[in-house]
């Protein structure tokens, strides 16, 4: 089975959807300009091609509140004078939303979603105000957000170096002014990643020792900007991407890291359809501020920081980092770590309990390849499953967070009993095969993290410490990389980014 | 544990708004559109820190409020109030000793943007004199002696002694926003309507007393008008009738007034019934074959009571009140088919919003309204089931001897 991927900006007239060859079903991203409003699943039975009536009816159906709401913001932000024009009157004075669900969906059926783009003074609007940016960028004139600070864009590779050069290529084309690409090379052969670097003119780090925290943790050291923008090497960021992930730093002098939206670029095997299902990386449409309360907000459940975002699409503050000893290299993916994505989890969790706060950008959009093979998909879901639990092992050993015990004894194990009963029972959507995945690796996750942290315990506080070297190094850097931070008082041994020793010995 | 209360008008652009993070841990967002309220918008403090940029502000407001943004602007509900038809309000204060607050709701009330009305200020059984002096600094305030104890003593010579059509009753503890009556007058160009109803936001949320009240219901009714047509009336008489809307901010026609013979003495502050007096005349307002409108234009911003203390107290009289309300149509024969039925509904809605809900809070560890409030509100409606028996009585030896003192004026 095979998923056509299709968009439709609202803005503009539609254009016709009909399926291709082989496929059986389309998924439609649904936008407003620049701001995403949502997808749609549609699968048309009889013939190849989808009426607009009919999906001016389903968008209606599942889609008129959060149109209701992008339509209503930029209302409000156009003004009072623009506000009072901008809604598409003559509409029986009924009201919304109280009690009249199906009402206010007839009226955003019939008088906002026409198949020429939405109705006249509110498309025009839009249309001024994206030429106005467009025109202001290509001038290189005053920035369109509060503030723009020079970006690091961080793509952490590792023997993939034929969809790298793609990557890299495509991250040029970004229309943000002041930013510069690193590549932290994590590959087992530095020549040709490296090869690539400086046909490419970006910046390039080696990392030695395999292992995405460890990657991560050298990009921050070797960043020459305050923020480092992390995306993977099979994402296709799009071209206003930097713009819509720094806007709230401006707001918000707080922002410590902004997600942004992950969206599949393909759906052309089972693989990455089950992974779509199973959750995906996106973390819905609507923008949301993440802070203290959110971590804290009940006695008997865990802050849901996995909600927050995912790695693929994620701006740092170095100097966070920095403060709090980086990723921790026992977790995330690597042939030397626990797996999975428990790496960004923690780093979300320490932001959120150091008070700072975290925004989630829908608009930033990054377009992501999934496994695209079933042994591929059940390695990660595993790891997943590995990494979520040794994330939760390390909140309560570090953190002295119980509830996170709960979340391991009980909530767990209930969202496993109920996945396998929907599933079972054919009401359930979840993929059902992959629970009993998910209950080993469940399972897998305290024992691979006390094993690694044990491991280190002994090699480091027992054995005698070898004589190390530094190992990093640094090519096509115009200007010196800023200067490192200092490090803390007490220097702790999990953070390496410039400490080359300890990945050298580790090797 | 203290809120703020800031108001934005969706008519002028959005400004930055700046928060005083350190006394404060949440802001409660009044949102109007024109003269309309559109609702809340809450959140912490520290969700967004100092200050709060227009574009935040514009997120927060989709989040929460877009569908009566959008209903606003189509309904053109910005349009100010229109001056048409504006008949003499008699504005009636009935106080007993609170000079202080009753000084801030006069010099509310001389703020208004109505071009005809006088203002009336009941001095219910004063000990002292410090309602007269206030009274001396309002040259346009005319204070009428009640000496009679009783806040609907106090209201029926308000109306008594009324010389507008129409009499709006207000609070000496509320402030009253500059369009009130104006939104208020508007609804009266129906002859059919005797009474007209407004929206009572709370003056300030300092302390948890205040936050518990709000949270509870407050003196809310809803952000949309409501037109209660005559033939309704059973529907809500007597159980439903709190939706209509609270003493505080509440206005009747003087005919109507004068066709019903005005309060009941016997309910209300002051009396054995000690509430519901409110309740009690817009329930007979439908019922006697007027219209009751509930138009949440008429703003006005009541001060509850800041200590657990007076609220423990406040709590205890609401139940009562409301119980001698209803102890009042025990033997209504009209009533008598449909009565069980209602209690039913009414208890099983009442007793799922109030108890069971929080209850539910309770044991799961989340924030809730105290539990004993809840209690105490109910033994006091078990308690007043017998008082409005009583409160006649009372009423009835009293008038004999107000009348041999000479405390009864002529017109009653």
């Amino acid at each position: 089975m095979k998923i056509q991927i299709e968009q439709i900006d609202l803005l503009h007239p539609w254009p016709r959807l009909a399926l291709h060859d082989g496929y059986r079903a389309v998924r439609i991203l649904i936008r407003l300009g620049e701001i995403p409003v949502g997808q749609l699943m549609m699968r048309p039975v009889r013939k190849r091609e989808i009426s607009h009536r009919r999906l001016r009816r389903r968008i209606a159906k599942v889609h008129s509140g959060a149109l209701l709401k992008a339509i209503a913001k930029q209302g409000l932000l156009a003004g009072p004078d623009a506000l009072e024009s901008f809604l598409p009157g003559a509409w029986p004075a009924h009201v919304m939303g109280r009690s009249d669900w199906k009402g206010t969906q007839k009226y955003v059926e019939e008088r906002i979603l026409l198949p020429s783009g939405i109705p006249s003074p509110m498309r025009e609007w839009f249309q001024t105000k994206q030429q106005d940016e467009q025109s202001r960028l290509a001038a290189g004139l005053a920035p369109r957000v509060p503030s723009a600070p020079r970006v690091t864009v961080a793509v952490c590779t590792r023997d993939r170096e034929e969809i790298l050069e793609d990557c890299i290529r495509n991250l040029q084309q970004l229309d943000y002014p002041d930013f510069d690409i690193l590549i932290v090379d994590n590959s087992s052969d530095p020549i040709p990643t490296r090869e690539i670097a400086q046909r490419l003119g970006v910046g390039y780090v080696r990392c030695q020792v395999a292992g995405l925290s460890r990657a991560r943790n050298i990009a921050l050291g070797n960043a020459r900007a305050e923020w480092v923008a992390f995306t993977d090497d099979d994402c296709r960021p799009e071209k206003s991407w930097l713009w819509e992930l720094v806007r709230p730093i401006g707001h918000d002098p707080d922002c410590r890291c902004v997600c942004g939206l992950v969206l599949p670029s393909q759906l052309e095997n089972a693989a990455e359809i089950t992974f779509e299902i199973y959750g995906g990386l996106s973390r819905g449409y609507t923008p949301r501020v993440f802070d203290r309360d959110f971590l804290f907000a009940s006695r008997l459940r865990p802050g849901a920081t996995w909600r927050i975002g995912a790695g693929a699409n994620m701006l740092l503050h170095r100097e966070f980092v920095h403060r709090h000893l980086g990723y921790d290299v026992d977790m995330g993916p690597g042939p030397h770590s626990v797996g999975g994505c428990g790496e960004d989890t923690d780093i979300f969790y320490r932001i959120l309990a150091a008070g700072f706060r975290i925004h989630y950008a829908p608009r930033a959009i990054v377009h992501h390849f999934h496994r695209s093979s079933a042994r591929a998909l059940r390695k990660q879901i595993y790891s997943y499953a590995v990494g979520h639990a040794a994330y939760h092992t390390r909140c309560l050993l570090k953190y002295r967070d119980h509830r996170s015990l709960v979340q391991l004894a009980w909530h767990l194990p209930r969202y496993f009993v109920q996945n396998l009963r929907g599933g079972l029972s054919g009401r359930g959507k979840y993929p059902f095969p992959l629970v009993f995945l998910e209950m080993r690796g469940t399972l897998r996750g305290p024992i691979e993290y006390g094993w690694r942290k044990l491991r280190r315990f002994v090699r480091e506080r027992l054995l005698p410490q070898k004589k190390a070297t530094f190992h990093v190094q640094t090519i096509k850097h115009d200007q010196p990389p800023a200067p490192p931070v200092a490090p803390p008082s007490k220097p702790r041994l999990m953070y390496d980014a410039h400490a080359g020793e300890k990945s050298q010995r580790a090797a | 544990m203290a809120a703020k209360i800031l108001q934005i008008d969706l008519a002028h652009a959005l400004p930055t708004l700046r928060i005083n993070a350190r006394r404060y841990d949440a802001v409660w967002l009044l949102v109007k559109f024109g003269p309309q309220p559109l609702g809340w918008v809450k959140f912490r403090t520290h969700q967004y820190g100092r200050v709060l940029a227009p574009d935040q502000l514009a997120q927060l407001l989709s989040d929460q409020l877009h569908l009566q943004v959008h209903d606003a602007a189509r309904n053109r509900a910005f349009e100010p109030l229109s001056n048409a038809y504006t008949p003499m309000v008699s504005v009636v204060v009935c106080t007993r000793e609170h000079p202080d607050v009753l000084e801030r709701q006069l010099n509310s009330i001389a703020l208004l943007d109505y071009p005809n009305f006088e203002t009336i200020v009941i001095d219910n059984a004063p000990k002292t004199d410090g309602t007269k002096n206030v009274c001396a600094k309002f040259p346009f305030v005319r204070r009428v002696h009640e000496p009679r104890p009783g806040l609907d003593y106090a209201r029926n010579t308000g109306w008594q002694v009324a010389r507008g059509e129409i009499v709006a009753y207000t609070d000496d503890d509320a402030v009253v926003d500059p369009r009130w009556l104006t939104a208020l007058a508007a609804n009266y160009i129906d002859p059919q309507v005797a009474c007209v109803t407004g929206i009572t936001f709370p003056l300030e949320l300092e302390t948890p007393a205040q936050e518990y009240f709000e949270k509870y219901g407050g003196m809310q009714r809803g952000f949309y008008r409501r037109v209660y047509k005559p033939g309704t009336w059973s529907a809500f008489f007597p159980l439903g009738s709190g939706r209509f809307g609270a003493g505080v901010n509440m206005s009747l026609r003087r005919g109507a007034l004068e066709r019903m013979g005005g309060f009941d003495p016997a309910l209300d502050v002051g009396s054995l019934g000690r509430g519901g007096g409110d309740l009690d005349i817009m329930a007979r307002c439908l019922r006697e074959g007027g219209k009751l409108i509930y138009d949440p234009r008429a703003i006005c911003f009541h001060q509850h009571r800041r200590t657990m203390r007076e609220l423990r107290k406040q709590m205890f009289d609401y139940g009562w009140g409301f119980a001698a309300y209803c102890a009042k149509y025990f033997e209504d024969i009209e009533l008598a088919n449909q009565s069980a039925g209602m209690l039913r509904r009414w208890s099983r809605t009442w007793g799922k919003r109030r108890l069971t809900t929080n209850l539910k809070l309770a044991l799961t560890l989340k924030p809730h309204f105290p539990i004993h409030l809840i209690l105490l509100e109910i033994w006091g409606g078990v308690l007043g089931l017998r008082a409005y028996r009583r409160s006649v009585r009372r009423v009835r030896s009293e008038s004999v001897r107000f009348i041999k003192k000479g405390l009864v004026r002529a017109a009653a």
